[in-house]
């Protein structure tokens, strides 16, 4: 669905982009993660040809964006910028309408596929309010809306839950995995690091416009942990000689293993132990802990180091 | 042969330039102040031009329908025996419209009734100033005038009156008019026939005549000459009206996407060309509604009377082609500084800049009139900025050949591809800028680079 192939992009004498890949394939999320200024929006700039990467190629649905083909293959693209980026004169039907005209509908199909995502995003009794009047979650809805319209392929968003309270940003994360199992593919740029584990197929890390780490989530999370194991149950087993040290989490308690030790060994030592285990599994950072941890040892060390 | 290339306007990208032209017509024609501009332009136009017309009338029926008191001082003598009445016909040309259309007596509910044909006067002979003063103070006279015995030489009169306060500093008699006419006829009296008297009261009736090349002559009348400017000029200020007004808003509202990041939302559907040409073409669409609306309440009995006022169709096929021309050359180079323009403020800046130009041949109208197919009007002609207004005045000149006219128009239709071209360009790479302000040197890099 898109392909960014060692891309790089410069303003001037900064480069926001160097050497950045990636590939979305349809039915997958992908999620986009970074400091500010990492060079996120750049990357999606670059993917829905808003800006030409100075090296490097972008391809949607297999061809290079640009000319009449390019302008068939972004109808297909649904995208939510960042910064809130509607006109506050129209009316919500009418703008909704009017987005869907500009990805090929015909007017008549706009209007109600309008109709139906003002529904879904429970602003079917605002239709006629201006986009100004409406309140900032729920002008983000008829963003998130806008970037639906058109039953868009390929799905570009830049921080979505921005101003949305927990209840809207459910709805949020439903709307769009219900597109992604009508086959869409999602590309998620989002700070809200927790919503990775929820929605995101895989990840991809940048800092200072270079890719610091990509891959399957649970891969990356299993590539990032330190052998410590997550336990419920058993309170005594900390005290064992081959634990290290402990640390209570939420429900149970994190185990670090002594030199030598394997988590094999401590399980065998509750079992003869014949103490009760509700649960004994490998710790996995969380994709906060390892963004932290990543970010931190970027400000003082070169990548390739980080990497190693 | 594909349906789109059969019926071009149903294919993918025109109809996405005519959804946003759409978009943008109905934004505009519902702004306020744009619906304001459309209806109260109208009215403070027709009511300001009633208001002078009236005032103007007002005077004018308030000198007509005064019957003056006047002392008369006469120390020369030339006077002792003439009519203790004074009359001299209204010159009918200086006569406002309405009073000559008759429409006063509506307007002033009876004052045309009190109006005559005549500046009149009733007079008293005093022997000596200081005789005279006395009525003036107390109010029995409107003025004393006074003949000094060296008035045939030097031909200067007084006149005395009381201060004016008010209304009577625009509307208070003036003796003069009245007493032209007594004046001559007390001159002449007893030294020429009576018919030198009349004659020399009111010396000349003109009429004009027009001479063709075969020699034969025609009436004309002393208006004649300006009736065919009506067109231009009705065409020539509701293109400057569409510039100025539909311009501003096309800026303003531009900037405001831009700042609003709604351009970014919108640039991922369509090309930057095909929004430049929706927002023309939207733009367009709204000045052409403002044009056709004024159109019918302020120049259509104009056009009607096209052919009685002898206007040649042609002037206004003309007229409409520069209209239409200039409209999308300053269209264009006003969409691309709504692009570049980072604040309203720059972007107002930057506008007018762009469109004062436009204004420069109204500035040179006594020249264009005066000498039509004089040099300056000529390059005027050629330049951009200028041609449309100064080709549609040169036209109703009937300074403008043909030839020189489709030159004309093919230049600035020229001028108007080149334009839509680097400016459609400048848009592209301007909407998505942030930052610094562009210079000319980064315009004309981002006019050459953009793809």
């Amino acid at each position: 669905m898109l392909e960014l192939e060692s891309v790089t992009k410069r303003y001037g004498a900064r480069t926001a982009v160097e050497r950045v890949s990636l590939r979305l394939c349809a039915g997958e999320v992908l999620g986009l993660l970074g400091p500010n200024g990492a060079g996120k929006t750049t990357l999606l700039r670059m993917a829905v040809d808003l800006l030409r990467p100075d090296e490097g190629a972008v391809r949607l649905f297999g061809s290079a964006p640009g000319g009449q083909l390019g302008e068939a293959l972004l109808s297909q693209v649904g995208y939510l910028p960042e910064e809130r980026g509607l006109p506050g004169r129209p009316r919500a039907l009418e703008l909704l309408t009017y987005l869907g005209e500009l990805k090929g509908l015909a007017r008549s199909e706009a209007r109600l596929q309008a109709r139906v995502l003002l529904q879904r995003v429970q602003l079917e009794a605002r239709e006629t309010s201006r986009i100004g009047e409406l309140s900032k979650g729920n002008q983000q809805k008829i963003q998130i809306a806008a970037a639906l319209v058109g039953q868009p392929r390929l799905l570009l968003v830049d921080e979505p839950f921005s101003g949305l309270d927990p209840v809207n940003r459910q709805l949020a994360v439903e709307l769009f995995l219900e597109a992604v199992r009508g086959g869409a593919a999602l590309l998620l740029s989002t700070h809200q690091l927790h919503q990775v584990h929820t929605l995101c197929d895989r990840l991809l890390l940048v800092h200072r416009g270079r890719p610091l780490i990509d891959g399957k989530v649970q891969e990356v999370r299993a590539r990032f942990a330190d052998g410590s194991v997550l336990v419920r149950g058993a309170p005594g087993l900390a005290a064992l000689p081959l634990v290290a040290r402990s640390q209570p989490v939420d429900g149970g308690v994190r185990l670090w293993l002594a030199p030598g030790a394997t988590a094999r060994d401590l399980l065998r030592a509750a079992l003869d132990a014949e103490l009760r285990l509700d649960a004994f599994e490998a710790h996995l950072p969380s994709v906060e802990e390892i963004f932290v941890q990543l970010v931190s040892a970027q400000e003082a060390a070169p990548v390739a180091e980080v990497l190693s | 042969m594909s349906g789109a290339l059969r019926q071009p306007w149903r294919s993918p990208s025109v109809r996405k330039v005519l959804a946003v032209a759409r978009h943008e017509f109905i934004t505009t024609v519902t702004r306020v102040g744009y619906l304001l501009t459309l209806i109260g332009l109208p009215l403070l136009v027709g009511a300001t031009s009633t208001l002078s017309g009236l005032i103007a009338s007002r005077a004018m029926v308030a000198r007509i329908s005064k019957v003056q008191k006047l002392g008369i001082v006469d120390e020369t003598g030339l006077f002792k025996n003439a009519p203790l009445r004074a009359e001299t016909a209204v010159d009918p040309d200086q006569m406002p419209s309405l009073l000559k259309q008759g429409r006063t007596g509506a307007l002033f509910g009876g004052v045309k009734d009190q109006a005559r044909s005549f500046f009149s006067a009733d007079l008293r002979r005093f022997s000596t100033m200081d005789e005279a003063l006395a009525p003036l103070l107390k109010g029995e006279l409107d003025a004393v005038v006074r003949i000094p015995r060296d008035w045939v030489q030097g031909g200067r009169l007084e006149q005395h009156r009381r201060p004016k306060r008010g209304l009577d500093l625009l509307f208070g008699g003036n003796p003069g008019p009245a007493l032209r006419g007594w004046l001559i006829k007390g001159l002449l009296e007893g030294r020429v026939e009576p018919e030198v008297i009349t004659r020399a009261a009111r010396p000349a009736d003109w009429s004009s005549f027009a001479v063709d090349a075969a020699g034969h002559s025609t009436p004309v009348d002393a208006f004649a000459a300006l009736k065919p400017l009506l067109v231009p000029m009705v065409f020539a200020l509701l293109l400057l009206l569409s510039i100025f007004v539909g311009g501003s808003y096309l800026v303003t509202g531009l900037v405001e996407e831009k700042q609003n990041r709604a351009l970014e939302l919108l640039l991922t559907s369509l090309t930057a060309e095909q929004l430049f040409w929706g927002k023309l073409l939207g733009l367009w669409l709204a000045a052409l509604l403002q044009f056709l609306l004024y159109l019918a309440i302020l120049a259509l009995p104009a056009l009607l009377a096209v052919a009685a006022l002898g206007i040649r169709p042609v002037l206004v096929l003309e007229a409409f082609s520069y209209f239409v021309l200039g409209f999308f050359f300053f269209g264009s180079l006003l969409l691309a500084v709504g692009a570049v323009g980072n604040t309203q403020r720059y972007a107002q800046q930057l506008s007018g800049l762009v469109t004062f130009p436009a204004t420069l041949p109204f500035l040179a109208l006594p020249l264009l009139l005066d000498q039509p197919d004089g040099p300056v009007a000529r390059v005027l002609t050629f330049i951009p900025f200028t041609a449309p207004i100064t080709g549609m005045l040169r036209a109703a000149s009937g300074a403008l050949p043909w030839w020189e006219f489709l030159l004309s128009a093919a230049a600035l239709g020229l001028w108007t591809a080149g334009s839509i071209r680097i400016c459609s360009r400048i848009f592209r790479v301007a909407l998505l800028a942030s930052g610094s302000t562009p210079g000319l040197a980064q315009l004309w890099r981002w006019a050459r680079e953009a793809r």
